[in-house]
């Protein structure tokens, strides 16, 4: 007998935690998308351990599509994170004030 | 139900006793001589040519990039070949589709320069 | 040999996002094909694939057609929406290509991202699958996150893009694991069959918490208080274009998820998720239309506007009734129409001005100097803040009216307040522009492009006409508001 299904939610829970706790405590951009990142492979786990649980593949082709829209948001994040570090900004999440009242 | 593991116990322990031993036996049986070619990262392979602290073209990220998005559409065909059998000629023309609208991205970042090298 | 007829493949309910699709991947050939100044027939292409995906709209009124596993739906509901996104899509693709040479911002990639986004917007309003609901959102917000950065060397285009990218991911990531949980509690991913098991089972606290982190995902992208934070900024940074598109557009594609989420699938459970639905309306209500008082930037006053006008459309689901569906759907077609007509018109004057021209004290004066532009934008402005005979007093009035019928006063009483004190900001942006201008002697007027003054007459008629007969879009509303799953 393998890990029952609800210690593989815990964790997925703890890992969505840490990834959220991540995006508001951090400041450079790169960080907090790989905090995002995190949140989402949290996810992805969570629907892997339910489709097992409960014995039925749409969790898994829930991940499937989480993993490939993820990746597409990770090269356009990437392509907008390098466009702002190209033009010479500080790396820094509190200095993007240009717009504030 | 432990107990059955206790073998495997004994076979860690011979591991990280092995390992150790491994790392430090040399320092006393052998002596130890000091060269330039001995600080490279490999001592065998490829002679760096430059310190490995320096700044990389972002043509490699470009190209990562677009590995890891025609990379993942892989995960698609995976299932769609365990199954393709079944699904006959349907699923050639399904998957006929989704390759061609990869392709057509293909086209688009071809014809873009993405994938032309340091010009 | 697997049998595929049980997989209810139809492809005729997805025949509109198919035919944009085709569209966007053909555009993004063509502009590999002819020469650079030739770009405006790009334009000419999406609207004509934007047409013909309106036509394609046109068999799924009145239809029932659930397809590909119970994943989407072709209804009036979607269909309804589909008008309404097509529309919008079309007209912004109109106004595109001069405000874009304006900027030095002319390729082709711009019509692609904005077909994409189309896409997702109306598979989201055909979805009736966890899994759908995703796929709409991210393609959507994958391509709005693009076109808000679109003007790559205007840092504010930048920053805009790299708030929404992460503030974006970040609801993203909540919204899924809403939907992680509500398939763990009910063991389905399709609207069909949550609400079945909820409807025989009730509902447990994992449900619960799911449909919490789905309702905050969802409110992101709806742009309704608390989850606004992104919305001044990226309204403001992002090419004007591109936010006339996302204001009216993404807001469609969130409501008619809303809809069919809350009132079609979780309509037994309605005593649960009334008070945080309540809750985001009243707070979006409030934060909308206080903030925006304070704002200078016409942008900026928009997009709180918008913030409030959320809350308007969400009182119309609080009842849980089909009769306050069919509200928030006018109300929907409404806004589609006045916003859009408020942000063309701010994207006429930046064409002229500049990037200042988006600031207030920029618009002193308008009705001297471009007596079109200020007369279209005295209509929008008098619509949104709900003056009759404009459709934004309809839109209102039935919003207002299940909210009596079920007895739900406070956010009635909060909703007339708010819209009163609505009215100082929508009316000092006219009186602004009736204001002399202080140099002497009167500026040389200045024209307006033909298709920019053509649509703008034709969305302040319709502002007008749907004001003086509302009863016929109510009654369609009312037609795609009957849902089942």
């Amino acid at each position: 007998m393998g890990v029952p299904a609800y210690e593989f939610l815990w964790l997925s829970g703890v890992l969505f935690t840490l990834g959220a706790i991540g995006v508001l405590i951090r400041r450079n951009p790169l960080v907090i998308f790989m905090c995002i990142e995190l949140m989402l492979n949290a996810v992805n786990l969570a629907f892997a351990a339910i489709s097992r649980y409960l014995n039925s593949l749409d969790g898994v082709a829930f991940a499937f599509l989480v993993i490939t829209v993820s990746a597409a948001e990770v090269v356009v994040g990437i392509a907008i994170i390098v466009q702002v570090y190209r033009a010479g900004r500080a790396m820094d999440v509190d200095e993007m004030d240009l717009m504030k009242e | 139900m432990l107990s059955d593991y206790f073998p495997l116990l004994i076979f860690l322990g011979a591991v990280v006793l092995f390992g150790l031993l491994a790392l430090f036996l040399p320092a006393f049986l052998a002596g130890s001589r000091q060269s330039a070619a001995k600080d490279l990262p490999y001592e065998c392979g490829i002679v760096p040519r430059s310190t490995a602290r320096r700044r990389f073209s972002v043509s490699f990220y470009l190209t990562a990039m677009l590995f890891i998005i025609f990379d993942v559409e892989a995960i698609f065909i995976y299932p769609w070949a365990v199954i393709l059998h079944g699904l006959r000629w349907f699923g050639i023309a399904e998957m006929g589709i989704f390759v061609a609208i990869l392709l057509v991205a293909l086209a688009y970042i071809w014809k873009k320069g993405a994938l032309e090298w340091g010009s | 040999m697997i049998d595929t007829s049980r997989l209810g493949i139809d492809y005729g309910v997805l025949l509109p996002e198919l035919v944009v699709t085709a569209t966007a991947l053909l555009v993004l050939v063509l502009d590999l094909l002819i020469p650079p100044g030739r770009r405006r027939w790009l334009a000419a292409v999406s609207a004509l694939g934007l047409l013909l995906a309106l036509l394609a709209t046109v068999p799924l009124w009145g239809a029932d057609r659930s397809a590909f596993s119970g994943t989407v739906i072709g209804d009036s509901f979607a269909a309804f929406f589909d008008v309404i996104l097509l529309s919008t899509g079309l007209l912004t693709v109109l106004i595109s290509p001069r405000f874009l040479r304006s900027l030095g911002l002319e390729y082709g990639e711009y019509y692609v991202l904005t077909l994409a986004a189309m896409a997702g917007m109306m598979l989201l309003a055909a979805a009736t699958s966890l899994m759908t609901i995703f796929l709409g959102i991210e393609l959507l917000s994958i391509a709005l996150y693009v076109l808000a950065g679109f003007a790559r060397r205007n840092l504010r285009s930048q920053e805009s893009a790299l708030k929404y990218l992460l503030l974006g991911g970040f609801a993203s990531g909540f919204l899924l694991y809403g939907m992680a949980l509500i398939y763990g509690a009910t063991g389905a991913t399709t609207l069909h069959g949550i609400a079945q098991f909820v409807g025989a089972s009730g509902s447990s606290v994992l449900l619960l918490v799911g449909i919490g982190f789905l309702v905050v995902g969802l409110a992101f992208k709806a742009s309704a208080a608390p989850f606004h934070m992104w919305t001044p900024d990226v309204y403001q940074g992002a090419p004007t274009v591109v936010t006339t598109f996302m204001s009216v557009a993404t807001k469609a594609a969130a409501f008619a998820v809303i809809g069919r989420v809350f009132v079609a699938a979780f309509p037994t459970i309605r005593a649960d998720w009334y008070f945080p639905l309540a809750f985001v309306a009243i707070v979006s209500l409030g934060i909308g239309n206080f903030v925006a008082i304070t704002q200078s930037n016409l942008k900026r006053l928009l997009a709180y506007s918008g913030i409030a006008q959320a809350g308007y459309i969400l009182l119309g689901i609080l009842p849980g009734s089909s009769e306050g569906l069919a509200a928030s759907l006018f109300y929907v077609a409404a806004y589609a129409v006045m916003n859009f007509g408020a942000f063309a018109v701010v994207t006429a004057v930046e064409t002229r001005v500049g990037e200042g021209g988006t600031e207030i004290p920029a618009w002193t004066g308008l009705f001297y100097r471009q007596p079109l532009l200020a007369t279209t934008m005295t209509v929008f402005m008098l619509s949104l803040a709900g003056i009759p005979p404009t459709v934004g007093f309809f839109a209102k009035l039935f919003v207002f009216r299940p909210l009596v019928e079920a007895q739900l006063w406070a956010p009635l009483a909060v909703a007339i307040v708010t819209t009163v004190i609505s009215f100082y900001y929508y009316l000092r942006v006219v009186v602004v522009m009736l204001t002399a201008p202080e140099e002497a002697g009167r500026p040389a007027r200045e024209p307006v492009s033909r298709v920019m003054g053509a649509i703008l007459v034709f969305c302040s008629i319709a502002t007008i006409v749907l004001g003086v007969f509302p009863t016929v879009v109510f009654d369609w509303a009312r037609t795609a508001a009957a849902l089942h799953l």
